[in-house]
């Protein structure tokens, strides 16, 4: 049976879709993706994000322990740093982004929910005595609000302590007599703060939201996923659909590629010694075409260079957007593209991410 | 996954075999910018080119910001404009601003 959120209830009440997979249950709409798109590219939305895996590593060795088996450099990390990095196989191929929270000796790791067994047990495996490993995947829960008018949320809800985060920093908080971690994140190209708490504690958080902020729309992930393809954010269920490679995929800047040893390093540097086959690059059709089903046919001067991985209807740029591996050599921007779809071949350009600009980038609105 | 170009597929187009040609020539120029003006322990292959510069990515800082800048003038003889900041989010925005400019790399 699935795991389901602590906030379950409070995001059926409103009207979600549910969704299972990876042994986890998530909201995949609440009110409908394009409100709760324009929610967040405009003023604040709310999403449950409990699903994900979280294992907390502690222990004087435990820097260690990480560093071997995870693709970035973590004995670099500061206290009260967030690092995302990769959790890779041995054959090189992705397993989860991993985003590793520093306390000093002791870490908390997300990751995507079908990776909780693997890392549990790799983890597990690896750790000396005087190093535990905990799954908080169940006990602990999530929830994360992105938007250009989330950035003075988090010192309104608590106080000083959360606020003036920097990007990819945290902070452990209290909330009503609550420990809270808040984590300054950015995949969406807005504001982006998480707060995890313990599982029980976790509604009441929701709650003193929604109240602090009523005009917050809930989210489900499917808005979410759009979010992140519009900043090109890695998004592990999407983005290599046929166990790609990091660097394929453009993971390069979660790599260390002079530590000299981690899980899948040899690999992975083995495969970029021979040189890349297929890199992935955004594409952007031209207005009022069908959005392009995952491994269509991407067309360079009629000849075939590569597949569609995702793809989706942008709301704010009222066309078709997606991310395409092409043959390393033509894998550049600024090309005419053609994509088969089901009313034949859509025309479109290769362009540069982000797809958008956001209020919260630039300043200024769209 | 699409099929492969294979032997009997026509080869591209002069036009597009240039675009191709000139894209890559630039971004090239522009990672060797990068890595020299900061003197970064990468080699080129090691940069995407749309992975962020700044924050999360490569993590460059404001400090990091104007030595690129002053490596990229004078890489292409060009002056960056200071106000617009997302022409320096990665590579890529990079190359699209110096396209976009007709800016040419230094011989």
């Amino acid at each position: 049976m699935a795991r389901t959120s602590p906030l379950r209830d409070a995001f059926a009440e409103a009207g979600a879709r549910f969704a299972a997979g990876d042994g986890v249950e998530w909201a995949a709409a609440v009110t409908a993706p394009e409100a709760e798109y324009r929610a967040v590219r405009q003023h604040v939305g709310i999403a449950d994000g409990s699903e994900l895996a979280r294992i907390k590593v502690t222990g004087e060795k435990a820097r260690e322990v990480l560093d071997a088996l995870l693709a970035g450099n973590i004995q670099s990390l500061p206290e009260q740093a967030v690092r995302t990095t990769l959790a890779l196989h041995e054959d090189g191929r992705i397993l989860s982004d991993v985003t590793v929270h520093c306390f000093f000796d002791d870490y908390l790791l997300t990751a995507g929910a079908g990776a909780r067994e693997a890392l549990l047990g790799r983890l597990e495996a690896a750790a000396p005595d005087g190093v535990r490993v905990e799954d908080w995947s169940a006990s602990h829960g999530m929830v994360r609000i992105d938007g250009p008018d989330a950035a003075d949320v988090p010192r309104a809800l608590i106080g000083l302590e959360a606020a003036g985060l920097r990007l990819m920093s945290f902070a452990e908080c209290r909330l009503d007599g609550v420990a809270v971690m808040v984590t300054r994140v950015g995949s969406t190209g807005e504001f982006g703060y998480q707060f995890m708490a313990e599982r029980d504690a976790l509604a009441g958080i929701l709650g003193r939201l929604r109240r602090l902020v009523p005009e917050a729309v809930l989210c489900g992930r499917e808005a979410y996923d759009l979010l992140q393809l519009e900043m090109r954010s890695f998004n592990l269920r999407r983005d290599v659909p046929h166990g790609e490679a990091p660097l394929a995929a453009g993971l390069h800047w979660m790599v260390d590629f002079r530590k000299p040893a981690f899980l899948g390093r040899d690999a992975l540097l083995g495969a970029k010694a021979r040189g890349l086959e297929r890199r992935m690059v955004c594409v952007r059709l031209e207005g009022g075409r069908p959005v392009p089903e995952p491994d269509a046919t991407v067309r360079l001067d009629g000849r075939p260079v590569g597949y569609v991985a995702h793809a989706a209807w942008s709301f704010g740029l009222e066309t078709a957007i997606g991310l395409a591996y092409l043959d390393a050599p033509v894998a550049v921007v600024g090309l005419p593209v053609a994509i088969d779809t089901s009313d034949g071949p859509a025309p479109g350009t290769t362009v540069s991410s982000p797809f958008v600009k956001t209020r919260s980038n630039t300043g200024r609105s769209r | 996954m699409s099929p492969r170009a294979d032997a009997a597929t026509p080869p591209l187009s002069p036009a597009v075999a240039a675009l191709i040609a000139r894209r890559r020539a630039l971004v090239g120029r522009l990672k060797e910018a990068l890595i020299g003006s900061l003197d970064l322990p990468l080699a080129p292959d090691e940069i995407d080119e749309d992975e962020p510069l700044f924050g999360i990515g490569l993590g460059l800082d404001s400090i990091d910001a104007l030595q690129l800048v002053l490596g990229v003038e004078a890489a292409f003889e060009v002056t960056l404009p200071p106000d617009d900041l997302m022409i320096y989010r990665s590579i890529n925005t990079l190359a699209d601003h110096l396209t976009a400019v007709d800016a040419r790399p230094v011989a």
